[in-house]
């Protein structure tokens, strides 16, 4: 059996020898082409009173008590090795491979996009193009009003055969020898999100091709079989704008908010040439 | 000059309108404070018509009454920019997106009923300093309150931290007419949202007191609209008493709430006390005052399920069951387990009751997230934990190492493995005539409700004193139930010779996963010692209890934890059972709830493992048992 392509990469990828070596080449080039720069930059580490304080405050949140004058001291001590570790890191470009780094910058970038696109109230035409699009959304659902009769599959061998035994003995009335429901018998107006929660999710679509105003069934939901009595049904109605003015507002804030900032994203990429080398996508 | 002006009144506006999702009418009366006192409070309330659902041995909501978004101060340095508005989309099924830039959206059906429970601590004002040209945007350290930096989210976190931990506002954070307006905000969101018969809302927050770290942490859940012109907070007083105290006075004034306990499991001992907060022994007015304002608590949530700890019941094979032993918000440790515990302050309460006459410790439970995304991650295969960016990822959370690195050359930072003790949790669950405010406010206000770990099974628990034996095989059961006993939640004397007759119902989630058993939990006092005891008492399967370990059989349920694929034909739609108690003992004070156990299924880590193609953190449970909890009936309480 040959490996696939992507379990061969994501074993490379987790080869630690693979790393040192790629490390150790990178970083031979790095302080080759670096080493000018590096003389300029400042090697100066200012670590000021507020940095300090938070440096406590964050051991004391930590450990429920302030530091002494020695943990303080060994406290500033990593913080400044962190910070030189981390600007040398820098400067070799150690940042630069590191998925993690990679990741987290773009998703500061991403966060930063997103808070600047908060779109203000949408105008009148705006706002009735948007409820135009999304009627069905707003709709109010279709509904049901039906009785059942309810056969347990946990405490019967045979529930549909059961139920078919009652609804044959029933000769078109309601049908007996059911099992207590622990929900209504009953049910008004019941939307699809209803009878989804109460019985399981199919159980509204199996409801659809039961005829009105005649026991039917059995009918399988998530409990077991059902004979059931379709009493009503209200399909689905629009509703005016008037009435989910605000949520409709809300909707148009949230979805206009998700397009600027890809409208944002897609400026940004559209200022670079991709070329793609495409053998891998290909196959 | 004019157009600067005209800037910084949008400005001000914006910073107004900071915690909404709606923009604000452009108009003068913007600024003006919250009419917050609708006029139908002084008159009588119209003759309430009836929804659809309107059913009289009620139905099942399923619903969260712990949600923040952006207006609570961590929440907003944690990064997250979800109004209320969002919240409550979220809930009824919308998509909305999570701070790293993924989408969240419910796995199930949406959700019945919501409040939103911002911290009333700094409430808005962090959107408020974000915000260019507001008095607190020139906060000195601003800048470093929103960053996207990890590190300095923990800085920013820790400094508003220290203030709650030391109960005392910080006058720079402070700007009562944002935090007014973020207080009218959240009012107009759940009355936006609110859809008698369809979807509830409450109008609520959280009270934030942890005495050096200890949380004692509240969600108030007003009933209807009317509602005070601000939150009483913990800067007002970290003393729970002064808050019930305020509730009885805004009750006296016709505004009714209640005051939810969350989080016992982090208050090192500190929720159920054997002394008031002036460390005196509880006394009957007490134990009134709590009981009036507290009668329910949220047993289970992200950060743990607070039911019970090994160590407080050792017998209790399933008491180990995700176990939160932090500090809120810090890496120290829990070390007193006694008194933050839900199962070991109902005993604490028995044993008042037995001695003293009055029981502090007499409430239903619920469940829920403690969401600071606006949004509940309530299934272990659609995960996203709750702060956040510090969260947000796998890694973050512990649950798998970084890339390159396996578990044997690698150990979660402390901070982390905090996480990794979060889980996928919870709801609450209340039986109600109908979907509205009304009638799940009553049955808070009964006890009527459960508390799941996320999945909707539904538990349903009567006792009565002489049922009839076909009560079960009864069409009428659900009325014959009612009319004869009592529900959970409730009291009911037992001074006669046999035990009563327990009704315990229990069903699956009708489109996930299947129960193994349903359990009584017993709890009493012997010679003024407070014990207790599990009962098995309904397997699956076509299995029954041994007699003498009270235990069902194994099922044989199964979990591939390579794929999270459970057994098929293995566990029960539905169980069901007429339990008698074989300790019983006439005029005994006691308590009973049940507890419901799915079969095994994978934890949110495995799957996160198993999605990022790595290795399960081998520190961390593989699978769990999702369950329920019943409140509980008393029996021979007077409380």
């Amino acid at each position: 059996m040959t490996t696939p392509p992507h379990r061969l990469l994501s074993r490379l990828v987790r080869e630690p020898l693979l790393h040192f070596l790629i490390l150790g080449a990178a970083l031979f080039v790095l302080s080759n082409t670096l080493q000018g720069e590096r003389n300029e930059r400042s090697l100066q580490i200012h670590v000021t009173g507020e940095r300090i304080a938070a440096l406590a405050s964050a051991w004391e949140i930590q450990r429920g008590a302030p530091p002494d004058a020695e943990q303080l001291h060994s406290l500033v001590i990593e913080d400044v090795q962190e910070e030189i570790l981390a600007r040398e890191a820098m400067a070799m470009g150690l940042d630069g491979d590191d998925t993690i780094i990679r990741r987290r910058l773009a998703q500061k970038l991403r966060f930063l996009l997103e808070d600047a696109s908060l779109p203000a109230a949408p105008g009148e035409g705006e706002l009735e193009a948007f409820y135009a699009a999304h009627r069905a959304e707003y709709a109010r659902p279709a509904r049901l009003d039906f009785r059942h009769v309810y056969f347990s599959a946990s405490s019967r061998e045979d529930p549909a055969g059961d139920a078919l035994a009652a609804f044959s003995a029933s000769d078109g009335g309601l049908p007996e020898g059911g099992d207590p429901f622990f929900l209504p018998g009953q049910y008004r107006q019941a939307t699809e999100v209803r009878i989804g929660t109460d019985f399981g999710r199919g159980f509204w679509q199996a409801l659809q091709t039961a005829p009105e105003g005649v026991w039917s069934g059995p009918h399988t939901s998530a409990f077991g079989e059902h004979l059931v009595l379709v009493e009503s049904r209200t399909p689905s109605e629009d509703v005016p704008l008037g009435e989910v003015r605000e949520e409709v507002i809300a909707d148009w804030q949230r979805e206009t908010q998700t397009g600027e900032t890809e409208r944002k994203l897609h400026e940004l990429v559209s200022r670079y040439t991709i070329v793609l080398d495409d053998e891998l996508l290909a196959q | 000059m004019r157009l600067k002006t005209h800037l910084l009144q949008s400005f001000s506006l914006l910073a107004l309108a900071a915690c909404s999702g709606v923009a604000p009418d452009p108009g003068p009366d913007t600024a003006a404070p919250a009419n917050v006192e609708a006029p139908a409070a002084a008159e009588p309330a119209p003759a309430q018509t009836r929804t659809p659902d309107y059913s009289e041995t009620r139905n099942a909501y399923f619903g969260d009454l712990h949600v923040h978004t952006k207006c609570s101060f961590d929440a907003f340095i944690f990064n997250v920019r979800a109004t209320p508005d969002d919240a409550y989309a979220f809930a009824k099924g919308a998509p909305i997106r999570h701070p790293a830039g993924f989408t969240m959206r419910l796995s199930g059906e949406p959700l019945d009923f919501v409040a939103v429970t911002d911290h009333a601590e700094y409430l808005g004002v962090l959107p408020s300093m974000a915000t260019p040209g507001t008095p607190l945007s020139e906060v000195p350290y601003a800048a470093d309150m929103f960053s996207s930096d990890r590190n300095k989210i923990s800085a920013a976190f820790a400094r508003v931290a220290q203030s709650l931990a030391e109960g005392d506002k910080r006058a720079e954070l402070s700007d009562a007419q944002v935090e007014n307006a973020a207080w009218r905000d959240t009012i107009e969101a759940a009355e936006r949202h609110n859809d008698p018969g369809t979807f509830t809302t409450f109008i609520g927050y959280e009270f934030t007191s942890a005495p050096e770290g200890r949380n004692l942490h509240r969600n108030v859940i007003f009933s209807g609209d009317v509602v005070p012109d601000a939150p009483f907070t913990a800067f007002d007083s970290q003393n729970p008493e002064a808050l019930w105290q305020w509730l009885d006075q805004q009750r006296e004034n016709g505004i009714e709430a209640l005051a939810i306990p969350h989080n016992s499991n982090g208050s090192n001992g500190t929720m159920f006390e054997t002394v008031n907060w002036a460390d005196l022994p509880l006394d009957a007015s007490y134990a009134e005052l709590r009981m009036r304002n507290e009668p329910l608590v949220e047993i289970t949530q992200v950060k743990g399920t607070s039911e019970t700890h090994p160590l407080l019941s050792p017998n209790d094979e399933w008491a180990g069951f995700e176990i939160m032993d932090f500090y809120i918000g810090a890496t120290n440790r829990i070390t007193q387990f006694e008194g933050g515990y839900v199962r070991d302050a109902l005993n604490t309460g028995l044993e008042f009751e037995d001695v003293e006459g009055f029981n502090p410790y007499k409430f239903g439970f619920v469940g829920s997230t403690d969401t600071h995304n606006a949004a509940g991650a309530y299934d272990e295969d659609n995960y996203w934990s709750k702060i956040g960016l510090p969260d947000s990822t796998p890694m973050l959370r512990g649950a798998v190492p970084p890339p390159g690195r396996t578990w044997e050359n690698y150990e979660v930072p402390l901070s982390n493995s905090r996480f990794a003790q979060w889980g996928a949790s919870g709801l609450t669950g209340v039986w109600a005539e109908e979907n509205t405010r009304e009638a799940i406010y009553a049955a808070f206000r009964r006890k009527e409700t459960f508390a799941t770990t996320g999945p909707r099974m539904r538990v349903r628990f009567f006792a009565g004193a002489d049922y009839p034996d076909d009560l079960l095989r009864q069409d009428s059961l659900l009325d014959t139930a009612y009319a004869e006993g009592v529900p959970m939640g409730g009291d009911m004397v037992s001074t006669g010779a046999e035990s009563p007759d327990f009704v315990v119902w229990a069903v699956r989630d009708a489109n996930e996963g299947w129960l193994q058993r349903a359990q009584v939990v017993k709890g009493w006092v012997e010679d003024g010692v407070a014990r207790e005891r599990v009962y098995d008492v309904a397997c699956s399967d076509g299995l029954t209890p041994d007699p003498e370990t009270r235990r069902c059989p194994d099922n044989g349920a199964t979990v591939n934890v390579e794929t999270c694929e459970v057994s098929k034909a293995t566990g029960a739609t539905e169980l069901k059972a007429v339990w008698r108690d074989p300790d019983y003992e006439p005029g005994q004070l006691s308590y009973y709830y049940v507890r419901v156990l799915q079969n095994p299924s994978c934890r949110w880590s495995t799957w996160d493992a198993i999605r990022s193609d790595a290795e399960p953190n081998p520190d961390l449970p593989l699978t769990i048992q999702e369950r329920a909890w019943s409140s509980p009936i008393w029996l021979n309480s007077k409380g």
